[in-house]
């Protein structure tokens, strides 16, 4: 009788991978050697903190989404969508402001149900549904907006974007409260267990009685709501409402999230991988900024290094097979 | 007429092995211009043969001779240039093409201009279909065509090839009753025009009435080849599972179920093609069989229990209150649990750990307000693992890496973790290694001396003759027989079965 192979036996990839950290360090190095030590002063630092708040909020939801080999490409139109009407409840309607933020963060929540119950009920392909929403919540935000930026938000709004809290930017503090929880729904709760199994092999979770329907409505709606916190950041720290706010975010929170090795292919990574993956991106653009690099080319450079990392995790992951 | 005795392919004392064992062994076989069925219990070494045939397995042992040449394949395509074509009993067409596509994917005709010429293509198309009498536009796209339809059209493909040799592996499994005399007709046809068929078949009655000679293999060597005419079902049967060995004393390891309570009746389930009126009842603690050969429709009724499929009339009771799962999750709440044939596809999930594996449909049970209570989850993993003997025992590793039997334990673990009261098994030794087997029965017979329920189905049936306190044959989706496997021989359900 052959005796047969060992299999080599692996762990899971639930939690964050080495390269991604890996990848955040080369960066920081990278960039503080370019810029000659500008980028790790504190106050560059808390800068970069602050501007990784929008996209790292909107790659929370992301990767949850994608873990369900879903995607959510409507997080830059619900940001848009709640920026302008909450600015037009604040401004123009008296309006309390608790009471905006309230609409505000249920604009994303609506937005986030149609996604999820389209996609998980009606079975739309989520890259055409989140498309459609898209387009949908921004053209109504440049409807509402009629190519205006609306000002005069209530002193109050400017907690979010521009006040400390224990010197450290309330907006950080928010990303880092998100962040936990996402980290804790993943590891901890019955909730996260189930996603990993949903996108790990679909049929399996659905065979195993799962509530697919209800847990993939469930990501879609916070998907939402975090893009609707990341509109609270923006417009708290430009003190207004624009048709540019959001445009393009669903491109960096997906990179983000693919940076921190969350798998397309569904049923592995997580939120902090997700959220140092949003460090690496806005760190580029930092230091490219501080080194006075043309913003022309600075987006080809950001396209360069998420196609190397992309590689890297391919190349890596291409490797484990072959073992 | 002498040309018809002409042998095409020899197949002269042909063996292949694997790790030891021997799946063919010194088979000698003759084919001509006739219909040859050949017909084998599991496991018997039909499909080898058949993969040596068409040069996907190299023999370790013996020579490939056609028209008295010796011949070695290489790889599949060698085989078709050497005429040998094959339809596969799972269809591979393009569901999304026309039949001309599907037909003619690599010699379609051009013009000059190089574009494809589709009116010539067509109409070549058309000629292959009426070879063998098939009436349909060749625009018609595969998809829409009935299954049956697609089948000949696959038929039309091989044959387009101008084999000599053509391979039909169980065609008729997915057909009813009209469908399949279309078939058989069509493969005399085929044969009338000088083409030599093997025809694998696990329905006996067809093999007779369709074949010029049938061989039977068993335990990898060949029983005997004889021509159809001289050969009843009776002496096919016995060909296959050997002469009836004398039945051991099952009374030392025979269980006693526990108690004559109904814990699930199912009442006439009737299911479009697959399910004729099937009633059954499943008695609390009991390990119940339902065997049959494939196509039988052994699996719908799992998946019918399970809420998978729910296309079917009939009335299922669970515990004397009716019951109507609307999709596997409901039947996981009234206290069912399924393990798939599939279980790659259908069980494990990959990526996940064995722990994650376990304990996923126990979740809710061992949470609060979602959170997971962790030292609860990981007692009752450990606990389980130790119950069931999986290996490694360590819980962390991802479950793919695992070996199939101890992939196997785990999906049934995870229903163990739920203290499902019925169990529903499809195929559970399936994939799983031969050491392992004996092992995963064994679970089996504990988890049911605990009180749960389990149904395996299989289309094992020495195996399941072994486990199973009572064993029910389904034949073409009825019910064709019960069986006490202590009294009785799993020889007889096999007969039962392909009648």
């Amino acid at each position: 009788m052959k005796i047969p192979l060992m299999k080599e036996r692996k762990k899971t990839k639930q939690s964050t991978s080495g390269g991604v950290i890996i990848i955040f360090f080369i960066i920081l190095v990278l960039v503080a050697v370019l810029t000659g030590g500008k980028s790790i002063r504190w106050s560059n630092i808390v800068n970069v903190l602050m501007q990784s708040t929008t996209i790292g909020l909107m790659a929370i939801g992301m990767t949850l989404v994608i873990i369900d080999r879903g995607i959510d490409l409507s997080v830059g139109g619900v940001a848009a969508l709640s920026s302008a009407i909450g600015a037009i409840l604040m401004t123009q309607h008296n309006v309390p402001w608790f009471l905006c933020i309230l609409v505000m963060l249920v604009i994303g929540a609506l937005v986030g149900l149609v996604n999820g119950m389209s996609i998980a009920i009606l079975k739309m392909p989520a890259f055409i549904c989140t498309m459609a929403t898209l387009k949908i919540t921004q053209g109504l935000a440049h409807y509402i907006l009629n190519g205006k930026t609306i000002f005069g938000l209530p002193e109050i709004h400017a907690v979010f974007g521009q006040k400390n809290f224990l010197s450290i930017p309330v907006s950080v503090w928010m990303l880092g409260v998100f962040a936990a929880g996402g980290i804790l729904l993943l590891k901890f709760f019955k909730f996260g267990r189930e996603l990993y199994a949903m996108g790990g092999n679909p049929k399996a979770a659905w065979l195993s009685g799962i509530n697919v329907r209800k847990n993939r409505i469930i990501i879609y709606v916070i998907s939402g709501v975090m893009s609707s916190v990341a509109a609270l950041i923006i417009t708290s720290r430009i003190m207004c409402a624009q048709v540019s706010i959001g445009e393009g975010n669903e491109l960096d929170a997906i990179a983000s999230a693919v940076i921190g090795g969350v798998s397309m292919a569904g049923g592995e990574g997580g939120v902090a991988g997700a959220i140092i993956g949003t460090l690496v991106i806005v760190m580029i653009n930092n230091g490219l900024n501080l080194m006075g690099i043309s913003p022309y080319i600075q987006t080809a450079i950001k396209g360069f290094v998420i196609f190397l990392a992309i590689a890297m995790d391919v190349i890596r992951r291409r490797k484990e097979l072959a073992d | 007429m002498e040309k018809d005795n002409e042998i095409v392919v020899h197949l002269d004392h042909v063996s292949k092995q694997f790790g030891g064992i021997y799946a063919l062994s010194e088979v000698d076989f003759e084919l001509r211009k006739e219909i040859h069925s050949i017909v084998g219990h599991n496991g018997a070494g039909k499909s080898t043969l058949v993969k040596i045939l068409i040069g996907a397995l190299k023999p370790d042992g013996g020579q490939i001779c056609l028209h008295g040449k010796p011949v070695t394949f290489f790889s599949p395509r060698d085989a078709q240039n050497h005429k040998i074509a094959m339809v596969w009993q799972e269809l591979a067409n393009f569901q999304n093409l026309t039949i001309t596509e599907n037909l003619m994917m690599h010699r379609f005709a051009y013009k000059k201009s190089g574009r494809i010429d589709w009116k010539e293509s067509h109409k070549r198309c058309r000629q292959y279909l009426e070879r063998i009498s098939l009436d349909i536009e060749p625009q018609t796209l595969m998809g829409d065509l009935p299954l049956a339809q697609q089948q000949l059209v696959e038929f039309a493909k091989a044959l387009s090839y101008d084999p000599d040799v053509l391979i039909l592996d169980e065609p008729t499994s997915a057909l009813s009753f009209t469908e399949q005399e279309i078939l058989y007709e069509k493969v005399r046809l085929i044969k009338s025009q000088g083409v030599a068929v093997i025809f694998i078949s696990h329905k006996l009655e067809e093999v007779i009435s369709l074949s010029d000679r049938i061989t039977v293999l068993r335990d990898g060597k060949k029983v005997f080849t004889k021509n159809a005419s001289e050969l009843n079902k009776e002496q096919i049967v016995e060909g296959i599972v050997g002469k009836a060995a004398v039945k051991e004393s099952k009374s030392a390891d025979s269980r006693a179920v526990q108690s004559k309570d109904k814990i699930l009746q199912a009442e006439e389930l009737y299911v479009d093609r697959r399910l004729n009126k099937v009633s059954f009842d499943l008695q609390k603690g009991e390990i119940l069989g339902l065997t049959g050969v494939s196509g039988s429709g052994i699996t719908e009724v799992g998946q019918v229990l399970f809420g998978i499929e729910r296309d079917y009339t009939g009335r299922l009771l669970l515990n004397g209150t009716l019951y109507e799962p609307g999709n596997p999750r409901e039947a996981v709440d009234k206290g069912l649990g399924y393990v798939s044939k599939n279980r790659k596809e259908e069980g494990i999930i990959p990526g996940m750990s064995v722990g994650d594996n376990i304990i996923l449909s126990t979740l809710k049970k061992i949470s609060r307000a979602g959170w997971i209570n962790r030292r609860q989850s990981r007692e009752r993993i450990e606990s389980i693992m130790e119950t069931i003997d999986l290996k490694p025992r360590n819980p962390e590793l991802a479950i793919g890496s695992l070996s199939g039997g101890n992939q196997q334990k785990g999906v049934i673990a995870r229903w163990i973790s739920k203290r499902v009261d019925v169990l529903i098994l499809d195929e559970p030794t399936r994939g799983v290694d031969v050491g392992a087997i004996q092992k995963i029965y064994s679970l089996i017979k504990k988890l049911a001396d605990e009180g749960i329920s389990v149904i395996i189905i299989s289309s094992e049936f020495e195996e399941i003759f072994d486990v199973c306190d009572r064993v029910i044959v389904l034949n073409k989706g009825s019910v064709a027989g019960e069986f006490e496997p202590v009294s009785s021989n799993w020889e007889d359900a096999f007969a039962l079965a392909v009648k």
